[in-house]
């Protein structure tokens, strides 16, 4: 691997390496840990959610009126 | 009659009143249109109301201009100080039975004195502070002027001091619908004969051309033989004179109450009004007062929900800015930041590797672990609530941390952006059972989303306008947003607490609080993060000098914004988290002054550090619980003040870096007595000490030996 840095003899070489785009190797451009981050979260929601506790609720309806009919 | 004519060819000449004149005119040409909407919807009684108190906030707002074209700072305590001289007013007149012309006339003399008292004892000792640290210095003054008018109301029997009052100005004529006394002529009186006087001062006396010429340059001033200081006590006397009758001509409305005496908040329409005027023109601050005046009686008039004025209150201070295009004078120029002198240091990294250095820290690190970790494990639950509570307020203090000690800018509504967090994560959890991370997440993009919001209007020109901003906002959301009669959809008053990771039930308060204590601690790692990483470097550098940072190819707007939208996130997450530990949010939960209270506790501590700020917060919300224990009501709330508004004059005047700054200078002595045993030279530790001018005496035998041994050595 050579030295980015390192001094150049001519100009069009220097021109050159100045428009040349620095490669970034970082893993996916420095956003990796965003990235794992990001997939830890979805996964700990999915695997274990923290929700609460589902609950029934019983709302009792109004009485019932019955009429008894004498026969 | 000259004189007259001139004047009245004069105010035809002027564009603003003619445009007012023809307001009237139209208005009561239309109002006798058939079908016309005037009567019913804004009839006479209404529009003299709105002139009448709209005139009293314009009158406010006048003090605030002219205090703030003196120093240049917007004085928070500016309501505070007419209300302590006020209530005094007011008690001579109805507890012990005064004339009341002789009880205005006392109460002005204090007011005057007390405005000049404020000036030589507090402001003055600032001149060569930041504004920053003035702004805040006001902030901590209307807490003390806020208990002694407690004190006075208590004193003089409290029962009579709140409600109506009963004036001996004996005149009424009803003007349909409302009738218009002879109290309320004495306010619309008092306004012009005010705008008159002050304009009269400032224009036209040597002190008031003086007064202006030291505003615009201190500097320049002096050198030309103006007596600044004199003119500035002056100029306080002054504001508190016109700010007790302020207070005393609405007193017969608004009564004495609590509110009224201590909040900020109390001077937020004459903020609204002063922004409106650029904390420039007297008459254009009396215009938009009647106008605002207008508007908030009509509105009252024609809807049921009188808080919404607390919405408009904010939409007209968010435009005002917005249409403010940046127009900078000489004496806005160098908007200074924090105090330099509050930056606290890290261990030198000659002696962080040393054994006694690193145990010494291991051990307190360990101390402090272990007490967090026992003493609530050793506590009841409703202590253990009151803990998860001081730990989410850690939270807020430590995005003030962020805003104020790395941005260099004021937030004093950081309460309100806590409860657009609780009502974002609350309602997704309380309606459609969402999972509390996700609900956290969305809360800290809400608190994020709202800073751009709140931010963007106010962080585009210099000057400390977020404080009025945040202070508008926290105001909307407590008394319109959260208010259950306007969006009782979307209140969230009862959230159930989840159970974590399906295994642990939040149900327990120690579960909640070690959840709390969890989201604190990830938060000061993130942020310790921040402040390390370039974007830190750069908040420091556009709060310390932030022309040389644009120079520097700086955005710095964009910086101050991103500050604030950080702060805003760790806003949000707090907000979250609240909701859980109340199990639900409301009206009164994220009272105005509760920002207020976690901005002073937090420079008490020191804003410049994490650590600072949280052990500031810590320690108050211990002194509030302890209070609450032994006392109560009135007393409680003046003890609370007079500890909060004093210890933050203290500890600007004597610990810039707050309390946690002291903490440091113990560091740094043990840090230099290690170095001396060692004989190390650590240049951090001895090269930036203040020299003063006696002589070596006043430096430590170790430090001076230190400097000694290193010149003995490097020489040949």
């Amino acid at each position: 691997m050579t030295d980015e840095h390192e001094p150049v003899e001519t100009r069009p070489a220097a021109i050159a390496m100045l428009k040349e785009t620095p490669t970034n190797r970082h893993l996916l451009r420095g956003f990796g840990p965003l990235v794992v981050g990001v997939i830890l979260f979805v996964l700990m929601v999915l695997l274990a959610p923290t929700v609460a506790p589902e609950r029934d609720v019983t709302i009792e309806g109004p009485a019932p009126t019955t009429t008894v009919s004498a026969n | 009659m000259a004189d007259v004519a001139v004047v009245a060819r004069r105010t035809f000449d002027d564009r603003r009143a003619r445009l007012v004149a023809g307001a009237v005119l139209a208005y009561s040409l239309l109002y006798w249109v058939p079908g016309s909407p005037f009567p019913e919807r804004m009839p006479w009684g209404v529009v003299t109301q709105g002139v009448i108190f709209g005139t009293t906030n314009a009158l406010l707002a006048m003090g605030l201009i002219l205090t703030y074209r003196t120093t240049r700072i917007v004085n928070f305590a500016y309501g505070a100080m007419g209300a302590m001289p006020g209530s005094l007013t007011v008690g001579l007149f109805l507890a012990k039975g005064w004339n009341y012309w002789l009880a205005i006339l006392v109460g002005l003399i204090v007011g005057v004195v007390s405005g000049a008292l404020v000036e030589i004892l507090v402001i003055r000792r600032f001149t060569r502070s930041s504004r920053l640290v003035l702004t805040v210095a006001t902030i901590g003054l209307a807490q003390i002027l806020g208990a002694i008018a407690l004190v006075i109301t208590l004193v003089l029997g409290s029962d009579l001091l709140t409600g109506n009052i009963d004036t001996p100005i004996d005149f009424s004529v009803f003007v349909r619908p409302y009738p218009v006394r002879g109290d309320h002529l004495l306010m619309i009186g008092v306004a012009p004969f005010v705008l008159f006087g002050l304009g009269w001062f400032l224009l036209r006396t040597n002190a008031g051309m003086a007064v202006r010429a030291a505003a615009e340059n201190t500097e320049r001033a002096l050198l030309l033989g103006v007596p600044v200081r004199r003119l500035q006590t002056i100029v306080w006397a002054l504001a508190g004179g016109l700010s007790t009758l302020t207070f005393v001509v609405k007193a017969p409305f608004t009564g004495v109450v609590p509110e009224a005496l201590v909040g900020a908040t109390a001077i937020l329409p004459a903020l609204a009004i002063a922004v409106i005027a650029r904390f420039q023109s007297l008459p254009t601050a009396l215009g938009a007062g009647i106008a605002l005046g207008l508007v908030e009686w009509t509105a009252r008039w024609n809807t049921s929900a009188a808080s919404f004025f607390d919405v408009t209150y904010l939409v007209v201070i968010l435009a005002a800015l917005l249409l403010r295009r940046e127009r900078v004078s000489r004496a806005e120029t160098g908007e200074s930041s924090w105090d330099s002198a509050g930056v606290l240091k890290p261990i030198p990294d000659e002696l962080r590797s040393l054994p006694e250095v690193r145990r010494l820290r291991l051990v307190f690190v360990g101390l402090a672990g272990l007490l967090v970790l026992v003493i609530p494990l050793r506590s009841q639950g409703s202590t253990v609530v009151l803990m998860s509570f001081a730990v989410v307020w850690g939270i807020v203090a430590m995005s003030l941390v962020v805003l104020t000690g790395w941005g260099g800018n004021i937030s004093l509504g950081q309460f309100g952006i806590v409860g657009v967090g609780a009502m974002a994560a609350g309602n997704l959890m309380m309606r459609w059972n969402v999972d509390f991370f996700v609900a956290l997440v969305f809360a800290m993009l809400v608190g994020g989303g709202v800073a751009v919001l709140i931010g963007l209007p106010a962080l585009r020109i210099r000057g400390l306008y977020l404080a009025v901003t945040t202070l508008a906002f926290a105001v909307a959301l407590d008394s319109y947003f959260l208010n259950p009669v306007n969006f009782s959809r979307y209140v969230p008053d009862s959230v159930r607490r989840p159970v974590l990771w399906k295994r642990f039930d939040m149900a327990s308060e120690w579960v909640t609080f070690f959840v709390c204590l969890s989201g604190l601690a990830l938060a000061t790692i993130a942020m310790r993060s921040v402040r390390r990483s370039r974007a830190g470097r750069v908040m420091i550098a556009t709060r310390d000098n932030d022309r040389a940072a644009d120079a520097a190819a700086v955005a710095t707007t964009r910086v101050k914004l991103q500050t604030f939208v950080l702060s805003g996130c760790l806003a949000g997450m707090a907000g979250a988290l609240y909701v859980l530990v109340l199990k639900g949010a409301g009206q009164g939960t994220f009272h105005p002054n509760m920002s207020i209270e976690v901005f002073s506790f937090a420079v008490i501590g020191g804003l410049g550090t994490v650590a600072g700020a949280l052990t500031g917060v810590f320690f108050f919300r211990f002194v509030d619980y302890a209070l609450g224990e032994y006392f109560s009501g009135d007393v409680a709330a003046i003890l609370r003040l007079s500890l909060t508004g004093g210890g933050l004059l203290g500890v600007l005047y004597f610990l810039p870096g707050g309390l946690w700054q002291f903490v440091q200078r113990q560091r740094d002595r043990y840090l230099r007595a290690v170095a001396a045993r060692r004989g190390i030279l650590v240049p951090s530790l001895v090269a930036d000490k203040r020299v003063d001018e006696a002589s070596d005496d006043d430096h430590p035998d170790d430090e001076t030996a230190l400097i000694r041994g290193a010149l003995t050595s490097d020489s040949p």
